[in-house]
Parts: structure tokens; C-alpha cells; sequence
């Protein structure tokens, strides 16, 4: 009897455990986990494509993690180091989708533990300077008006957006100019890399060579800016894709970061 | 047992082998993330059963554990094999479109079905998987003598796995489970144009023809009338892929057939005599000049145009169209253009005028001797910049052909 109670177990457990690994074998649908901040908007994710692994804030940010998968029961959260988030995550139950309030100490990496399924964040901080000594994080988005000088006259209302960005080693501040960085599908936009000795000193972005296809070798911007009490401004200079060469002036003022309330952490 | 420890362990190393797969399939390939998937072993990867040999691998090794467990008598044996022969092709199958409601099924069964791809081939191997494992359980339990009345005892389970093989076959014909039908594409191309379906040219024109089968099997070219093309096409054989150039000296139709059966077929057509005989020369083709900029400031940039006629297309009308690509820009201004034969005028509008960096632009043109010449105008619109421009044109017509942008 004892015999076979136990073939039956043993029977049990070779059937799920085959069952089981044909059902793990499935492809999986992929699972994202992102942070908003002031340097990383939600539009970031379309704007620089959807592997978009790493998130970036100032220290003592208030910042939202955001997540979805396709699993369905048994989801957590967790950092490393723990402390470099707050409220610590500490293998925190989560729902499938959501949305949670946090404040970056520090360089950590988030997990979204759902099963066999896990989301990863890179979440790194920006250089303090880029941070501190304005009234505002250098880091963000601008709304203001481009004043084009030569070789015409004329007034452009533009998005600007500054951002810390990493090419998978080093981290670097990138810029946006755009028609809006609202709507990134239909508008005009030139992307730049910038450098900086110091934040006092001032900005220098450029066009990057690239090999985009869709990107016009002939086209070219660069950018010379200052920041002062409400935003930033500063000059231009560029071609065209045609090879018209034009400059002209820019000021533009810092933006309240949408979204602008993330969703208060749920128990 | 110490027999049945020996199966385990065979069976414990198949399914290390079946595991070996997800290492060696590319990354993210399936639910399975182990440390250091997506190992470069392209000699294994690009075996075309590759893909099939979890499914043995899987059938194999449970139907070892399950016999281990059950015990190695005949029928238990035969059980344990059958069994995970009918799990393996069930999964199978209802991965299948055809049993889309399985999606549904709770505890990840509904998105196992739902993201997996049928695949007769796995049947196949489920099959094998059975047959090998019952082969080597019989011969290691001591069965192979056969049975009482001395018939040999592996006949029945041999018969499941030819059963299973012919169920894969068949599986591949049953229009229940439809499977990919011969297709083949044809496109022509002008050098000018993108290439097509349709092609209009003033002939005597040289056209590219290439074509595209998934199935090499009795595939050939035909036109009509044959006359029409040179050289002739009249049903010779040709490879799944190729591409030919011929000289088109009137209208016709190309079909590409598999069999008797016609798979695409691409037709060469006349543009009118507007723009092949009014000018002096087929307006259709490839010009190269300069655009002589005036304002803002002067300027001279190179700059080639390409003339092709279009196609009706949803709403719009057949008609002249022009590619031109200023300044040896990758992608050109698409221009739409009506011709005035009485006084060989041409003029051109970006049709869509806000769709790209260069907005408004238009082209008047007027027919000299080796080709065009005229004015433009429009306005660049870029992050930073706003400028109107205009100027004039100059383009000579190319008899050579133009090399691709």
C-alpha cells in the first residue's frame, strides 16, 4: 500500500514537472520597468526607442517607477542597494501594471521579480552640478522662442530638452530641439551631445555623426548656452539640408516636469 | 533498481541536452532566462531541426522518468511512452490557430498556447521521442524476448510513432490546418522608379525584372504577347530568386507560374504620347543639372531628377511624377507634375507640403533641346531654422543609366 501511495506521488510529480517545463518553454512577453523623473520623461520611451534600460535623477529626487507585465500573481519589487531607494522596496508586492513614488539616494538597480519573466532598471544619478546650484535642475525641458538671424528674419516657438544619457558606459548630457517634445512622432528635431568644463562656463552641444539613414549628413547644429535665473539662453549656428547655413539667438524657460503628480504608493 | 536508477540518470542527461537548447537559442527566445543564453553556436542553430529537439528531448526523457516510476512491465512501459507522446502532440496542436479559445486556459496554459507556433515537426519529434524511449525501456527491462505468443513486443509502440510521423505529414495537407501555399512576387523596375507591379514606359525601354518565389519547383516566366519583350519569355524554367533585364518594345503582361497555377504577373505599359513623344525626346527617365539658388543668397547645388508615370493609386489620378535629390541628399522631393504639350511647359508641387523639412516647394520647367530648364521655389523648416528659397533649374537628359541614389 505504502508502495504505492508512494509510486503514485512519485508519478504526481514526474507529470507536473513535465507538464510544467513544456509550459516554460513559451516565449515571453516582455516586461517593462522605467523611471519618470525630470530627466527622463514618459515620452523618453518612444523618443530613444523601447529598450530604454536606464533611468537617471538628482540626488534626492522625487521620482516614479513604473512597470508592466505579463505575469499575473506573485510580483515584486526590489532594489540594490536597498538603502539607495526610498521607501525601501524590500521585495515590495506589486500589482501586473502600477506606478510608485520613490526618492533616488542613490545608483541602485530595481528588479521586477515576476516569475520567470523579470524587469530590470539601471537607475544612476546625475553629476551634482547639473543639479544643484541654480534654481532649477539643469536637466529638464524648456519652452521658449529661437530668433533666427541670418540669413532671414524670423521667430520659432521651440521645445528644448536636456538630458543625462548613458551609451552603455560612460554618461553624457544630451539635447533636444524640437517643434514639441510632446508630440515626438510629427515634429522637427535635432538631436545633440553636449559638453561642459563647468555649469557657470556654459554649454556647448553639437550634431553627432551618425549612421541613421534617415538622418541628413548635410544637416548640422550647434548650440552655445548659459543658464540664468529662469532658464537658459544663448546662440546658434547650423545647416541645412539643402547647405543654406543659418544662426541666430535662443531663450527659452525651464518646465515643470510632466507628468507633473505621480500616483501616491499603494499598500 | 538498480536498473531503474540507470533510466533516471538517462533521463535526467536527455533533458540536460533538451535544456542545452535554450542556452544556445538566442537570448529571450523563451521563458526559460538562464545566465549566459544566446551562445554563438551556429553550426547547431542553423540545423532545421534544431528548434525540434526540446519536443524529443522532453517525450524521451518523461517517458523514461514516468516508466522508472511506474515500473518497467511491458504495458507500463508502453503506457508511460503513449502517454507522453499524446501530452507532447496535444501541446502541439493547440498551438494551432485553429484552437484559439485555448488562450483563455488559466495557470499560463492560455499564454502557452497563445505566443507557442505550431509546428508538425514537433509531432514528429514527439513521436521519435516516444519510440526511442520505448526501445531503449524494452531492451534494458528484459522484454526483449518478446512476448507469450513470440511476436516481437515493440510492434505497437512502433506503430504510434509511424502514426505520429504520418500525422505530422499529414497535418501539413489537411486544410484544417492550412500551410503555407506556393507565392511568388514580380517587380519591374525602370531605374527610375521604385520598383513595381506596374511599369510605364516610352519603348523601346530597357526594364529590370526580378521575381521571388518561396518554391522553385516548376516556376516560369511567360509574357504576353510575347513579342512584346526581349528576350522572349515563353514559360522557360527559372530559379525561386532572380532578376533579368529586358528591352520592352510595347506593351505586355509577365506572369511568373508555378505549374499552371499563376502566382503574380506585372505589367509594362505605354505612358502617353504626352510625355513620350511631345518634347522632342521621352520625357520618362533621368536628368542631371544644377539648382542656381538666388535667394536668400546665391548659390549653385547639384542636383538629379528622375521622371517616371504613376499609376492610378487609391484616389489619385495616373499621372507625371519626379523625384528630385538636391544636393546628393539620400531621399528625394516627390514631386507631382502636369505637362502642357502646346508650349512643353512642366509643373511641379510637393504634393504633401508640410511632410517634410522642405515645405512648398514648386518647379516650373519649360523643354529645350537636351532637357529642362525653369525656376523653383519653396521654404526650409527645420528645429532651429526657417528660410524661404528660390532660384533656377537647368537639367540635361541622361541616356546612360543613372546610378541608384
Amino acid at each position: 500500500m505504502l508502495e504505492k501511495t508512494a509510486r503514485l506521488f512519485y508519478l504526481t510529480v514526474v507529470g507536473l514537472a513535465g507538464l510544467a517545463s513544456i509550459v516554460a518553454t513559451s516565449p515571453p512577453p516582455p516586461a517593462t520597468l522605467y523611471l519618470i523623473s525630470e530627466n527622463n520623461f514618459e515620452t523618453d520611451r518612444y523618443r530613444y526607442g523601447y529598450r530604454y534600460f536606464d533611468g537617471f535623477a538628482c540626488r534626492d529626487e522625487k521620482a516614479t517607477l513604473k512597470w508592466s507585465t505579463y505575469e499575473e500573481d506573485n510580483i515584486r519589487l526590489s532594489a540594490k542597494p536597498a538603502e539607495n531607494i526610498t521607501p525601501q522596496l524590500q521585495n515590495k508586492r506589486v500589482e501586473r501594471e502600477g506606478e510608485l513614488a520613490v526618492t533616488i539616494l542613490g545608483d541602485a538597480e530595481i528588479t521586477l521579480d515576476a516569475g520567470n519573466n523579470d524587469g530590470y532598471l539601471n537607475v544612476g544619478l546625475i553629476p551634482d552640478e547639473l543639479c544643484t546650484g541654480h534654481s532649477f535642475p539643469v536637466v529638464g525641458w524648456y519652452k521658449g522662442l529661437v530668433q533666427q538671424t541670418s540669413p532671414t528674419q524670423a521667430t520659432l516657438e521651440r521645445h528644448l530638452s536636456l538630458v543625462w544619457r548613458s551609451d552603455g558606459k560612460t554618461g553624457f548630457l544630451g539635447a533636444q530641439l524640437t517643434t514639441n517634445l510632446l508630440t515626438p512622432n510629427y515634429s522637427e528635431t535635432s538631436d545633440l551631445i553636449c559638453n561642459y568644463e563647468s555649469v557657470t562656463s556654459g554649454f556647448s552641444c553639437k550634431t553627432q555623426a551618425t549612421t541613421d539613414v534617415d538622418v541628413n549628413p548635410a544637416e548640422t547644429l550647434e548650440l552655445e548656452f548659459g543658464v540664468n535665473e529662469d532658464g537658459v539662453v544663448g546662440t546658434y549656428t547650423g545647416q541645412t539640408a539643402l547647405g543654406l547655413e543659418y544662426r541666430g539667438s535662443f531663450n527659452m524657460q525651464k518646465q515643470s516636469d510632466p507628468p507633473e503628480s505621480p500616483t501616491p504608493e499603494t499598500p | 533498481m538498480r536498473r531503474t536508477l540507470y533510466i533516471s540518470c538517462l533521463a535526467l542527461i536527455s533533458l540536460a541536452f533538451g535544456s542545452l537548447v535554450y542556452f544556445i537559442r538566442p537570448a529571450g527566445s523563451s521563458l526559460i532566462h538562464l545566465s549566459g543564453s544566446g551562445l554563438n553556436v551556429p553550426l547547431l542553430t542553423t540545423l532545421p531541426v534544431f528548434d525540434n529537439l526540446p519536443s524529443f528531448f522532453h517525450v524521451f526523457a518523461f517517458s523514461l522518468l514516468s516508466a522508472a516510476v511506474l515500473g518497467l512491465t511491458r504495458n507500463r512501459v508502453q503506457l508511460s511512452c503513449f502517454s507522453w507522446l499524446v501530452i507532447g502532440s496535444l501541446f502541439e496542436l493547440g498551438q494551432h490557430e485553429r484552437f484559439s479559445s485555448l488562450h483563455a486556459l488559466p495557470l499560463g496554459l492560455g499564454g502557452y498556447f497563445e505566443r507557442g507556433t505550431f509546428d508538425p515537426r514537433d509531432i514528429a519529434a514527439c513521436s521519435l521521442g516516444a519510440v526511442l524511449a520505448y526501445l531503449v525501456l524494452f531492451y534494458t527491462s528484459g522484454n526483449a524476448k518478446g512476448n507469450a505468443r513470440g511476436r516481437p513486443a515493440f510492434k505497437r509502440p512502433l506503430t504510434w510513432g509511424l502514426t505520429g510521423l504520418a500525422s505530422s505529414v499529414l497535418l501539413t495537407a489537411c486544410p484544417f490546418f492550412p500551410v503555407e501555399e506556393p507565392y511568388g512576387s514580380l517587380e519591374l523596375n525602370t531605374s527610375t522608379t521604385y520598383p513595381y507591379r506596374e511599369a510605364y514606359v516610352c519603348p523601346p525601354s530597357r526594364v529590370e525584372l526580378s521575381w521571388s518565389s518561396n518554391s522553385a519547383r516548376n516556376l516560369r516566366l511567360r509574357s504576353e504577347p510575347a513579342e512584346s519583350i526581349d528576350p522572349l519569355l515563353n514559360g522557360q524554367e527559372v530559379e525561386a530568386n532572380g532578376n533579368i533585364n529586358l528591352e520592352a518594345k510595347s506593351a505586355a503582361v509577365i506572369t511568373l507560374l508555378s505549374g499552371q497555377t499563376e502566382l503574380d504577373s506585372a505589367a509594362i505599359l505605354k505612358a502617353p504620347s504626352s510625355v513620350c513623344k511631345d518634347f522632342g525626346f521621352s520625357l520618362l527617365g533621368a536628368y542631371e543639372g544644377t539648382l542656381e539658388q538666388t535667394v536668400p543668397e546665391p548659390t549653385s547645388r547639384p542636383a538629379r531628377m528622375d521622371f517616371y508615370w504613376e499609376s492610378p493609386y487609391y484616389d489619385e489620378p495616373p499621372g507625371l511624377r519626379a523625384l528630385l535629390y538636391i544636393n546628393k541628399q539620400p531621399s528625394p522631393l516627390t514631386l507631382k507634375c502636369s505637362v502642357k504639350s502646346a508650349d512643353k511647359t512642366i509643373d511641379c508641387i510637393e504634393p504633401d507640403a508640410e511632410a517634410d523639412v522642405i515645405e512648398n516647394f514648386s518647379l516650373s520647367l519649360v523643354g529645350t533641346e537636351n532637357g529642362l530648364s525653369g525656376s523653383y521655389e519653396g521654404s526650409e523648416r527645420g528645429a532651429a531654422v526657417a528660410i524661404d528659397f528660390a532660384g533656377n533649374v537647368t537639367m540635361r537628359k541622361q541616356e546612360s543609366e543613372p546610378s541608384t541614389p
